[in-house]
């Protein structure tokens, strides 16, 4: 009798816990839910027919995807947007491989210095950094380049990514290897160009992809920077939103989640996703 | 391919003295060990050689010229790395044509080198392999031939058995002999694992932290090991502390009221010492009444350890306050009170320390 | 290295490209900044008016409290959902772990103007939400649900979820398994094991997790501007209306020194917590 109901007990807590468990999988299918579905309904919502947004739509069309490549404010903020990434990413993997490089495995004073003025742009608030320049800009009466500027802006923005990035490539080379090419009688340059940049290229395509699309994406640093010579995307983007209702920004926001994915997929076959986990 | 000479050699990181006037040498086309525990400064005496480290202090002369402000890369010296150090991102026949092609040598002449030294150190049909698709001898293999190939004029070798299982250890050690042999090119060989420095060199350099302590063939360190150290380290078992007194033209151990004899060439050795004995040169006697006479040492059976090919006996006796051990054949048991015989001539005198 | 000194070899050669780059146009802007910020046009000289200026402010001091709220909200909140998601993540198998790892890191990849502008689509008057409530009868007026602070909390929590989830998960996955069973052994029941044991070996990651949640949704930009609007001003939306609304460059520059102190503030203690917890934890 005693050990009859004592089982019964057991079933009842056991069924309560599995109860709870299941609770445990709702919560985490509501946090995956509340962090994906916005970015999901804005892609789904962009393939409208009509004037307004609506989820889903009535009935699927590309009808926005033309219309947005026929604005001319589209076109030219996404021309200027690109080739700011550009520039900006490049010059960033230009100076950001030899710090890097210093940063990894050259002993030498000052180099806690270095790291913190070289990542600085990622310690500072980007509204600062971007009131910053726009008030240095005015001083020196240049703030009406804004093409300059905004390229200017960005290499600080990105130089932090690339040095992260190929910094942690580089320190996880054998370091046997340098050493084995200098034996084989390679300079440091030889040994630079044929081992070292090798061995730090997932982290370098990592760390320009990682670049590209912080730059890309950026608007609180670009809106302080950008006027009516240039501006970028994601800051005419912006005022789109706050003048009018149409869903052209939907079909942008689309067409910018699937140009990340592209980059999203790169970088998780190049150094994997543990880029985003290790920091 | 050259001979080379380390001049009181040291190195300080700071505080920490990683090697200590060391002086040997190795001469054109000879095979030389460093052997000593970890920590003793082997691999650090090995890169200042190949150029890595700046040298503190001491010269080191390759074919009688100093090499101490020259570059790695001008120096042609040959290193294989404990992790082989292949680069991945290259076939086996890029890695063993990088040197040449760092020396500006032309093409073709590259791979016919290549393929020949290919050859030598027994890769066949690897050359468009990757680094990842070959075994851990295979990867010795390129790693040996990468740097032979240049005809260095030394070949320097880390530890480069001891990434492998202990078969592929035992086979890599009689190629490595061989391919040494065949390229005549003047090795140093480091190691910690003295049956591989015993196997494979014409002259063994003993270290111990950061100090030469004994450089000789192989036979002379075995046979006449210059130090308490030198002896623990290849395995002399019994180690006593004594002083050295002379008697008659004889040289004598004394113990408190024992006394042991050692050969007579140390009789002008006074002083402070440890007697060396190996478990091997004890010699049980049947008759224990001779016990204090001929040489013998006396005790009690205090542990035995039967290994199958011979029975280990820990004996306690008032000579040592550590036990003696004793090594027998397998027929041969011992029990209770035990007199040991020892030749005179098998008791080494050792430096303390 | 003997010798021969080249360019590849030479820490300050390798830095100084970059170095003198940042230095001179990040760190020298920011520098004026802070003087600018010290100085008055009128009086032409050093002085605290321009703080004491925003003090007097009502719209300052709201701004800078607003955003101190939100900030505190979106940390909770982050926390809240952080523990579940981390939890899952580590329980998973290592299939499942890959994609819930993709699809909690993906995110931070996108555009934080798409994002918000997803919140938007979702809950604005003619928004997704207020179509669907309304649709089903429960509401027959659609509900104002942007432009206030519970839409910035809630876009802001969004976009730093996984950076908590991933600072709760980089802690947890060292711990050992066995503690947890050894506790359910010792008859602590799941809830209690959670709170007795996860909980506090959680400590260090939750600590770097909720510093850097709180740094990062007190200096968003682009969230507050779309879904807080005009009304509801917090202190980076305030250092952009200052500067180009009313033009009044000496407030923006103070503000803007408040925010990067308040932000170097707790950079500088995540850096001590982190070499504080690597000593403590082992
Ligand atoms: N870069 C360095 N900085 C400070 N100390 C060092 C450095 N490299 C080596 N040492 C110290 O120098 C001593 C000798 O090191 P070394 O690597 O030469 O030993 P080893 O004989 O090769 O040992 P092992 O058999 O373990 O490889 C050690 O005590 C080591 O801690
Ligand atoms: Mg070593």
């Amino acid at each position: 009798m005693i050990g009859m109901s004592q089982a019964n007990n057991y079933a009842a807590e056991r069924m309560m816990w599995s109860a709870s468990r299941g609770l445990l999988y709702l919560t985490i299918l509501a946090g995956y839910i509340f962090l994906l579905a916005p970015i999901f309904i804005v892609v789904v919502a962009s393939f409208t027919n009509d004037n307004y947004l609506l989820f889903p739509p009535k009935e699927f069309s590309l009808h926005w995807y033309y219309e947005v490549f026929s604005l001319s404010w589209f076109r030219s903020a996404l021309l200027s947007s690109l080739v700011i990434s550009v520039i900006s990413t490049t010059i960033s993997a230009a100076i950001g491989i030899f710090v890097a490089r210093a940063l990894a495995r050259i002993p030498f004073r000052g180099k806690a210095l270095v790291e913190l003025v070289v990542l600085s742009p990622l310690l500072l608030p980007s509204v600062v950094l971007g009131f910053a320049l726009f008030n240095f800009a005015v001083y020196f009466a240049i703030e009406n380049n804004n093409f300059i500027n905004l390229v200017a802006g960005h290499v600080l923005i990105t130089i932090p990514f690339v040095v992260r990035s190929v910094w942690a490539a580089m320190a996880g080379a054998d370091v046997s290897l340098e050493e084995a090419s200098m034996s084989l009688g390679a300079t440091p340059a030889q040994a630079f160009r044929d081992v070292v940049l090798p061995m730090a290229r997932p982290g370098i395509i990592a760390g320009c992809i990682l670049a590209f699309t912080y730059s890309f994406n950026d608007v609180t640093l670009s809106i302080f920077l950008a006027g009516s010579n240039t501006t970028t995307l994601p800051v005419q983007m912006m005022s789109h939103i706050e003048t009018s209702g149409d869903p052209s920004p939907a079909a942008i926001s689309s067409l910018m989640v699937g140009l990340t994915m592209i980059f999203f997929v790169i970088i998780a076959k190049t150094v994997g996703l543990k880029i985003f986990t290790d920091r | 391919m050259s001979s080379i000479e380390i001049q009181n050699l040291s190195k300080n990181y700071g505080e920490v003295t990683a090697v200590r006037d060391a002086c040997f040498a190795a001469e054109q086309g000879s095979f030389v060990s460093l052997l000593g525990p970890s920590g003793c400064g082997k691999t650090t005496t090995l890169r200042m050689i190949a150029g890595f480290e700046d040298i503190t202090s001491g010269d080191i002369k390759l074919g009688g010229k100093s090499i101490k402000g020259t570059p790695p890369w001008r120096r042609n010296i040959g290193v294989v790395f404990q992790s082989y150090a292949l680069f991945p991102f290259m076939t086996v026949l890029q890695n063993i044509c990088y040197g040449l092609k760092m020396r500006g040598v032309p093409k073709n002449e590259q791979l016919a080198r290549a393929r020949k030294v290919m050859e030598i150190v027994g890769l066949h049909e690897m050359e468009n392999r990757y680094p990842r698709q070959l075994s851990g001898g295979q990867k010795q293999r390129v790693a040996l031939a990468r740097s032979i190939v240049i005809e260095p004029e030394i070949l320097l070798l880390d530890e480069p058995l001891s990434a492998l299982d202990a078969k592929m250890r035992d086979e890599m050690r009689f190629e490595l002999k061989r391919i040494q042999r065949t390229s005549g090119v003047t090795t140093i060989f480091v190691t910690h694992d003295q049956e591989e420095a015993f196997a494979l060199s014409d002259k063994i350099v003993v270290m111990n932290k950061s100090v030469v302590r004994q450089v000789g063939t192989p036979r002379e360190i075995w046979e006449e090991p210059n130090s308490e150290f030198v002896a623990g380290f290849i395995g002399v078992e019994n180690l006593l502390p004594c002083h050295i007194v002379a008697e008659d033209g004889r040289a004598f151990g004394q113990f408190g009221s024992h006394r042991l004899e050692t050969d007579a060439k140390h009789i002008g050795k006074q002083g402070e010492f440890v007697l060396g004995i190996r478990s091997t040169d004890l010699v049980p006697l049947a008759d224990n009444g001779q016990c204090g006479q001929n040489n013998t040492i006396c005790g009690e059976v205090v542990g035995e350890v039967y290994t199958g090919e011979a029975n280990i006996y820990q004996i306690s006796s008032p000579m040592s306050d550590k036990p003696i051990t004793v090594k027998t054949r397998r027929d041969h048991r011992l029990s209770g009170s035990v007199c040991l015989a020892v030749d005179p001539s098998k008791v080494m005198v050792l430096e303390r320390g | 290295m003997a010798s021969e000194r080249s360019f590849f070899t030479n820490g300050y050669a390798l830095s100084s490209p970059a170095f003198t780059l940042v230095g001179l146009i990040a760190l020298v802007p920011v520098l004026q900044l802070f003087a600018s910020a010290f100085w008055s046009f009128t009086t032409e000289s050093y002085t605290l008016a321009n703080f004491t200026a925003l003090l007097d402010s009502k719209m300052a001091t709201q701004a800078f409290w607003r955003s101190i709220r939100v900030s505190l909200c979106v940390t909770v909140v982050t926390v809240l959902l952080g523990y579940p998601l981390a939890m899952g993540l580590l329980r998973a198998g290592s299939r499942m772990q890959s994609l819930l790892l993709t699809l909690l890191v993906f995110p931070l990849m996108v555009s934080v103007v798409v994002r918000a502008y997803g919140w938007l689509v979702v809950l604005s008057p003619s928004g997704v939400l207020n179509k669907l409530l309304l649709n089903l009868g429960i509401i027959s007026e659609p509900l104002s649900l942007i432009h206030n602070e519970a839409a910035v909390i809630i876009g802001e929590s969004q976009l730093l979820l996984p950076y908590m989830v991933l600072a709760l998960v980089a802690t947890l996955q060292k711990v050992d398994p066995s503690l947890e069973e050894a506790s359910l052994s010792l008859g602590a029941n799941p809830l209690t094991t959670f709170f007795r044991v996860i909980v506090p070996m959680s400590i260090p990651g939750l600590l770097s997790g909720t510093l850097m949640v709180f740094s990062l949704a007190i200096t968003a930009f682009a969230t507050p501007l779309l879904l807080g609007g005009g009304r509801t001003p917090m202190m980076t939306t305030l250092v952009y209306s200052f500067a180009f609304t009313t033009f009044e460059w000496d407030k923006a520059a103070a503000v803007g020194i408040v925010l990067a102190v308040l932000a170097l503030f707790f950079v500088c203690v995540q850096r001590w917590a982190a070499k504080v917890g690597l000593k403590s934890f082992g």
